[in-house]
């Protein structure tokens, strides 16, 4: 009895108390227009919830997408490419282009200081570079496929030969991934046996950025405080920049979404689509339903009957059922209309899409010799992604009635990454997600199509091969001109819904939401969670 | 007793030996690359996987690397995460006492609510008290306990406000200074009432939920054992010289009925260490169990083996001293 009044005890004490801890944060007026800085220091902290973790600080080895949340804050890259879709100076600020295409000159940003206060020069960036090239992971391959050599002719010149010229070079440089400038001094005095720092960067920070990290947890969150040496601050114009912000991994989607509303967090990025009707009637929240540029791809097994008969796969690609898979995704999902997300360069809206039309689909099936059944595939995908489950339960029902039997299996990442390299064990029908590491075409379907880069040499997990696309490819990537690389990415394009190596389904949704009272947010049309910290104000 | 501790250790270690060596095994046939997963996945570059398998010894074969990890072992070195790229002991310092303390608040609820309860059942069997309990630990037991959570988290945050949502500690506070890793003990140690207070709320929801499923497996343990004892002639023999039934219960029923009780209450602490996973999940706890499961997803063999090994110490002591006590609350029982 005593131990029941003293657990009794201890509830309502901490029930009673609870007041206290929640406290309720004083919020401005969130029909205010922000002009007059916000006295209320709580105004200068902001709490971002995403779903997904950070394993390392190191922006040479951390290639997950929790990196758009915080490395572009904390480490800067010569150029960056805007909300606006355009790419602008940052740590360099101009740059140009020799007539051959093959020699990148940057001046770089006069009066930066790193955050140890050692002041940024040429030499410091090509450091920095050689080192995420040393480490050789990440996106590192942005600089080492491409660089012949790095030169710093004076103290703010850096010219980068590449080894043969590249169209996207600037494009694939911005990327959050494309190793950010850290602190040579940092590096030096922090080498451990050779390792470059890299024990060190896994936990510390060290760059140019507006914000430092000052708190990391593992897995956990990272705080964020401001760097009032950041040069950019006038440029920003921020009435209220915010003094520090956590980004903290919440994985459960219900618990972003009470932190949310109840103003124990300002952004969250891991609701499900799904509850955005529900958050759209708080008229204390604002809801941005987002189609991201990760694309949901059905790829076919081109090496391998029977989805090496071109008829089948273009038959699979009639059979499926598009309009409900979009509206199964929700939210801003988008049906994929070529293989690039609209806004990038080479989008054209004019390209055909395969439409559901089980007719043509049992046509081609009879012409590929399947008329009378006896079509048995197998569909894989990867545990957890329940959508993708749903879609393919819908194209089964719609196979069944073409006498094609599809069957639907889920396996484990580690298993799943696997059966990727080698065609024999890849099932016909593999579902993944594809999202660029820069805005280029390159970055997409040169990654996943040419067949010199087939699995376990490349991303091409649908083994697919056609020298023509190959060519085409091979010039897109040395092309200079906007456009005639657009020209020849049509020519990709056309070519790839004729042979249908993959079925491009829709682009995924995310959910952004975040409290009324955070002003100056301007979603980025490329990395959902890179938020830009030094214009958002509360 | 130092014959039986010694021999039961020795037992003890072998054991563990055989469950290093059928983890390390399976976790080396399962399909799949540590590597591709740690580079990031299946968009990883095949240049960025080599580098990250030379980087962590994943080039090198199978018996070497089974060598070379169990002499770290040897050494107190559980080895390296492929995916955190961080030591596993330092992980395991990160996370476990966040888990440990989640479970060593849910054994006392169980040990504070369920016993008590559970003899209350006994001494009113078949009555409203009884059915009512009887009611509610099938439903702790066979409701999924995610779902209690998350119903949890509506009403006591949503609704009631009255309890955090998760996580340790509220948003920005400074944790106490390390000792134990238990916020709850290294607060008030240093004298942070305002964070113990506030780690204690934190607590309580994930504490209760958790504890949920253990509580009604104990309360009827409690409730069993003691209408067994109560059966028994000496009790009768003590009734019938007219003692009160209080100290008949309290003084002659309860000690005797609570032995095998101690035994499932440390059983029952293990099997709360290893399932708090999902509590972990709800409530944003950084604890192990997120951990372990995240490490056997993404085939990272020396955590999965770090936690085995930690999880299976952790089982063998409290077996240890559960027998210890065993033969200390009954005088029959002698170590053999």
């Amino acid at each position: 009895m005593l131990s029941l009044v003293l657990v009794s005890a201890i509830f309502v004490t901490a029930c009673s108390s609870s007041s206290q801890e929640q406290e309720p944060q004083q919020q401005p007026d969130q029909n205010q227009t922000q002009t007059q800085p916000n006295k209320d220091p709580k105004s200068r902290q902001l709490v971002m919830l995403i779903p997904s973790e950070n394993s390392t600080l190191d922006p040479a080895t951390n290639y997950g997408i929790g990196a758009q949340a915080i490395l572009p804050w904390v480490y800067e890259t010569l150029v960056q490419y805007t909300a606006e879709g355009k790419i602008a100076p940052q740590l360099a600020t101009n740059w140009s282009v020799s007539g051959d295409g093959k020699v990148y000159s940057f001046q770089i940003r006069k009066g930066v200081k790193f955050h140890d206060g050692e002041p940024l020069n040429a030499q410091a960036v090509k450091t920095s570079l050689e080192r995420f090239m040393a480490i050789g992971e990440a996106a590192s391959y942005i600089y080492k496929d491409v660089v012949e050599k790095i030169d710093t002719p004076d103290d703010f010149t850096i010219t980068f030969t590449l080894k043969k010229p590249v169209g996207y070079f600037l494009l694939s440089i911005a990327s959050p991934w494309a190793g950010g400038i850290v602190s040579p001094k940092a590096i030096k005095e922090n080498e451990k046996k050779g390792d470059l720092a890299r024990e060190w960067f896994m936990g510390n920070t060290d760059g140019t950025g507006p914000y430092k990290v000052t708190e990391y947890v593992p897995k956990e969150h990272s705080i964020l405080e401001r760097n009032p040496a950041w040069w950019g601050w006038a440029e920003a114009k921020n009435p209220n920049p915010l003094e520090k912000i956590m980004v903290k991994t919440v994985t459960e989607a219900s618990t972003q979404r009470l932190m949310l509303e109840q103003g124990e967090a300002d952004m969250a990025f891991g609701i499900k689509v799904q509850d955005a009707p529900d958050l759209q009637k708080n008229a204390e929240l604002k809801v941005i339903p987002v189609s991201t540029t990760t694309a949901r791809i059905l790829a076919f097994n081109n090496a391998r009957k029977p989805t090496s008969d071109v008829k089948v796969r273009q038959a699979l690609s009639y059979a499926f059922p598009y309009d409900d898979a979009v509206a199964s995704y929700g939210g801003g999902s988008k049906r994929m209309v070529g293989q690039l997300p609209q806004g990038m360069i080479g989008f054209d809206s004019s390209l055909p899409v395969y439409t559901t039309n089980l007719d043509k689909a049992k046509q081609l099936l009879s012409d590929a010799g399947y008329g009378s059944g006896g079509l048995k595939l197998e569909l894989v995908w990867v545990t957890g992604e329940e959508d993708g489950r749903k879609v393919a339960e819908l194209w089964q029902a719609n196979l069944k009635k073409l006498g094609v039997v599809l069957n639907i299996k889920e396996v484990a990442i580690n298993a799943f990454s696997e059966m990727l390299d080698d065609p024999e064990k890849m099932p016909e029908i593999v579902a993944h997600m594809w999202g660029p590491d820069y805005p280029d075409f390159t970055g997409i379907v040169s990654i996943l199509y040419d067949g010199r880069q087939q699995k376990p040499n490349g991303n091409n997990m649908s083994f697919y091969q056609n020298k023509q696309v190959d060519a085409l490819l091979d010039k897109i990537s040395v092309e200079v001109e906007e456009a005639k690389r657009v020209e020849a990415m049509k020519q990709v394009q056309t070519l790839l819904l004729q042979d249908a190596p993959s079925l491009w389904v829709a682009y995924n949704p995310v959910l952004v939401a975040h409290r009324k009272n955070v002003q100056g947010h301007v979603q980025h049309p490329l990395f959902e969670y890179k938020v830009d910290f030094t214009a958002v104000h509360k | 007793m130092f014959r039986f501790v010694a021999r039961r250790l020795l037992y003890s270690l072998a054991g563990l030996a055989g469950v290093v060596v059928i983890t390390f095994v399976l976790s080396h046939v399962i399909p799949g690359d540590p590597a591709v997963l740690a580079a990031g996945g299946t968009r990883a570059r095949p240049e960025a996987v080599e580098a990250v398998r030379k980087q962590m010894g994943l080039d090198k074969p199978i018996l070497v690397q089974f060598v070379r990890y169990v002499s770290g072992l040897a050494q107190g070195d559980l080895g390296r995460s492929v995916r955190t790229r961080q030591p596993v002991n330092k992980d395991l310092a990160r996370y476990m006492p966040a888990t440990m303390e989640l479970a060593v608040v849910s054994i006392v609820i169980v040990a504070l609510v369920g016993v008590p309860l559970g003899v209350l059942a006994a001494v009113r069997r078949d009555g409203l008290l009884d059915q009512v309990l009887r009611v509610l630990s099938i439903a702790a037991v066979s409701l999924p306990v995610f779902w209690f959570a998350l119903l949890a988290q509506v009403l006591f945050y949503r609704h009631l406000q009255w309890l955090p949502v998760g996580n340790r500690l509220p948003l920005f506070a400074q944790v106490p200074p390390k000792l134990t890793g238990l916020y709850l003990i290294d607060s008030a140690m240093a004298g942070q009432w305002l964070t113990f207070k506030n780690a204690l709320l934190h607590l309580i929801l994930p504490a209760l939920i958790l504890a949920m499923g253990s509580l009604a497996m104990v309360l009827r343990m409690v409730r069993g054992s003691i209408l067994d004892v109560m059966r028994l002639d000496y009790v009768r023999t003590a009734r019938a010289k007219g003692l009160a039934e209080r100290v008949v219960i309290f003084k002659h029923v309860v000690r005797n009925a609570l032995i095998p009780v101690v035994t499932m209450l440390g059983l029952q602490f293990g099997g709360l260490l290893s399932g708090a996973v999902l509590i972990e999940v709800v409530f944003n706890w950084p604890g192990v169990g997120l951990y372990a499961v995240q490490s056997v997803v993404e085939l990272d063999y020396q955590p999965i083996l770090g936690v085995t090994i930690i999880i299976g110490v952790i089982y063998v002591v409290i077996n240890l001293l559960v027998d210890i006590l065993y033969a200390k609350l009954d005088a029959r029982i002698r170590f053999q």
